[in-house]
This record gives structure tokens, C-alpha cells and sequence, in this order.
């Protein structure tokens, strides 16, 4: 059984149409985490007839996710598919991602903009915040990946049984990656279309994401 | 004794007291009273006697006695308020599992 994990916070102009889009490639098992929104994200996810869950205030999009893989392997998923809410991903990635998923027998699947040329994205992003923030990666998690926080990504239940995100924000993504280093996960990336609607995530996110991680050091 | 220094020992005799105080209550620990006790009394040493600093600053390397005071202060500084973003990190998680719980348990009420 697959499922699909959506974290929304304030997303009611693009939930609805990225929920119909799921829903028309196939997939039924879909939970929104509506993370506090101040707008009609809940009621809007709701209309569509899948499972909305809602926390009562904004955590974060890594405290989401988190509630999301909590509640789909509660109820028996498989394979689980993080999906961001802004309708910036295609759903027809998730075939292919998972049908790699399963013919090379991985743990994880990543999703990539840089594995072919779908994304067009914003010139100062591609060539100066994305491959500085794959450095920092690449050095926290020792990992290297084409990619990087990037919210599509395909696991196997026995791998995200595994993983815990305590990264309420968007250092979750660091700490994820980190996990796949530490359970020796067999993962790949696989090429993803994101169609930017808006810039996203600007060059000071990357700095609080250094910081989270920091203290995070701290606290384990 | 100068005025100054008559105000800055009025102040660390109070805060003397005041910690004394909290151990009592028992909001603080033995170590923490301890180590508050400890800067508490530097800074006593420090206002009957400031060439004390200066003994030290010229050991250390570092040219005045004011010098050495402003370097210690802004350490301390930066390691409570290090601490301090450590402790809220910590509340915030607590606040998600709570947040987290909840919307579960919510959920499966519903079902």
C-alpha cells in the first residue's frame, strides 16, 4: 500500500489542485498535515475526501512530516511518498520513482532537479544557493547527492521505521539524509520536475537551517 | 572606597543573598549555587580590590584589568545565551510531540 504524506501550512490557492492531481495519477491514500494554517487549507483538503490531520499550531514543515510518516505507517503503508503542497512537483514522478524503489531493491529514493532539465529554476538558486547549500550538506551528512533539500522522496516502510525527524523546521531535510548515512539506507536519486511559482526557500533559510543543525549538536 | 564601588559590592551582596535564598527553596542545585557563587564572589574580589584584574590580565596576556572583565563577561554572555537557545530548542520539541499527539489522538477520534 502506498501512501502519500502532504505537509500544508497556509497552502488553500494550491492544495486543491495539487490533492486532484494525486488523486488523478492513481492515488487514493493521501494525508494532509495541515500544520496550523491561518487560511482554508484543512477545509479545502477535506472537500477532496482524503485524510487531513491538523495541528493545532504551526510546527514546522520537518514536525509535519514527522506526524504524517507516524500516522501512515500506523496505518499500515508501505511504501510512503513525501509530496510537498505548493504544486511545484509532478505526481507523475512518483511512478518512476517508486518503480525504481522497488526493481533495485533501495530503501530510499530522492528526488533531483539537476538530474535533467524539467526545473527551471531561478538563475541565483541554480548556480549560487543550491550547490552552496549541497556543500554544507554534503559536509554535515557526508553524503553526496545532486540535489539537495529537495521535499520529494520515496521510502520503504522498513526504512522509515528507522527514521526520526526532530528537526521541526527545514532542517529536517539534513537530518534525514544523515539517517540514510547512519542505517547504511541503499538509496538513489531520481530526476523530479519542479515548476517554481514562487522562489521558495531564499539564501538566509539556509543559515537558520546551519543554525538548527548547531543546536541540535547540543542536544542530543 | 568610591561611590562605585560602594554600589557594585551593595549589588553582589545582594546577590549573594538572593542565591543563597533560591538553594534554600531548592530552585537551585548545589552545583548551581556553587558556580553562581563563585562569579558572585570574583566580582567582590574585583570591586574591593581592582588591581586583582590587572594581576590577572598582565598572566593572560591580555594589556588591562578592565580588558580581562569585558573578555570574561562577554564568554559568560555568550554561554548562557547559548544555553538559553538550547533550553527553548528543547521546549520546542516539547511543544511538537505535544502538538503531534494531539492531532493523532484528534484523528483517530474521528475515524
Amino acid at each position: 500500500m502506498t501512501w502519500i504524506v502532504v505537509p500544508a501550512f497556509n497552502e488553500e490557492k494550491n492544495i486543491k489542485k495539487t490533492i486532484l492531481g494525486l488523486l488523478e495519477n492513481g492515488y487514493r491514500n493521501i494525508v494532509v498535515i495541515d500544520d496550523g494554517s491561518m487560511d482554508n487549507t484543512a477545509g479545502l483538503a477535506k472537500e477532496t475526501g482524503i485524510k487531513v490531520i491538523s495541528h493545532l499550531i504551526n510546527r514546522g514543515q520537518g514536525a509535519s512530516l514527522q506526524t504524517g510518516h507516524e500516522y501512515v505507517l500506523k496505518a499500515g503503508a508501505e511504501i510512503i511518498v513525501d509530496f510537498d503542497a505548493d504544486g511545484q512537483f509532478d505526481p507523475m514522478d512518483i511512478s518512476s520513482a517508486i518503480e525504481k524503489l522497488k526493481q533495485e531493491n533501495l530503501d530510499v529514493v530522492l528526488g533531483s532537479r539537476f538530474l535533467d532539465d524539467r526545473s527551471q529554476m531561478p538563475f541565483s538558486k541554480k548556480y549560487f544557493i543550491l550547490p552552496f547549500a549541497r556543500f554544507i550538506n554534503r559536509f554535515c551528512t557526508g553524503i553526496k547527492l545532486t540535489d539537495v533539500h529537495n521535499g520529494f522522496r520515496v521510502f520503504t516502510r522498513k526504512a522509515l521505521e528507522k527514521i526520526e525527524i526532530t528537526q521541526d523546521k527545514m532542517a529536517h531535510n539534513t537530518q534525514i539524509v544523515s539517517q540514510i548515512k547512519k542505517n547504511k539506507f541503499c538509496f538513489a536519486e531520481v530526476p523530479v520536475k519542479v515548476s517554481y511559482t514562487n522562489y521558495g526557500q531564499r539564501w538566509y533559510g539556509g543559515l537558520e537551517i546551519i543554525k538548527d543543525l548547531i543546536v541540535n549538536f547540543f542536544i542530543k | 572606597m568610591i561611590f562605585a564601588q560602594i554600589i557594585l559590592f551593595l549589588i553582589f551582596i545582594f546577590l549573594f543573598f538572593k542565591t543563597g535564598l533560591k538553594w534554600k527553596k531548592k530552585e537551585l542545585s548545589f552545583g548551581e549555587t556553587f558556580g553562581w557563587s563563585l562569579i558572585w564572589f570574583f566580582g567582590l574580589v574585583l570591586t574591593i580590590k581592582p588591581d586583582t584584574a590587572s594581576y590577572f590580565a598582565k598572566i593572560l596576556g591580555i594589556g588591562r584589568g578592565v580588558d580581562l572583565a569585558i573578555y570574561t563577561a562577554l564568554i559568560i554572555l555568550f554561554y548562557l545565551h547559548f544555553t538559553l537557545i538550547v533550553r527553548l530548542e528543547k521546549t520546542n520539541r516539547e511543544i511538537t510531540r505535544l502538538t503531534r499527539e494531539k492531532a493523532l489522538e484528534d484523528k483517530e477520534k474521528k475515524v
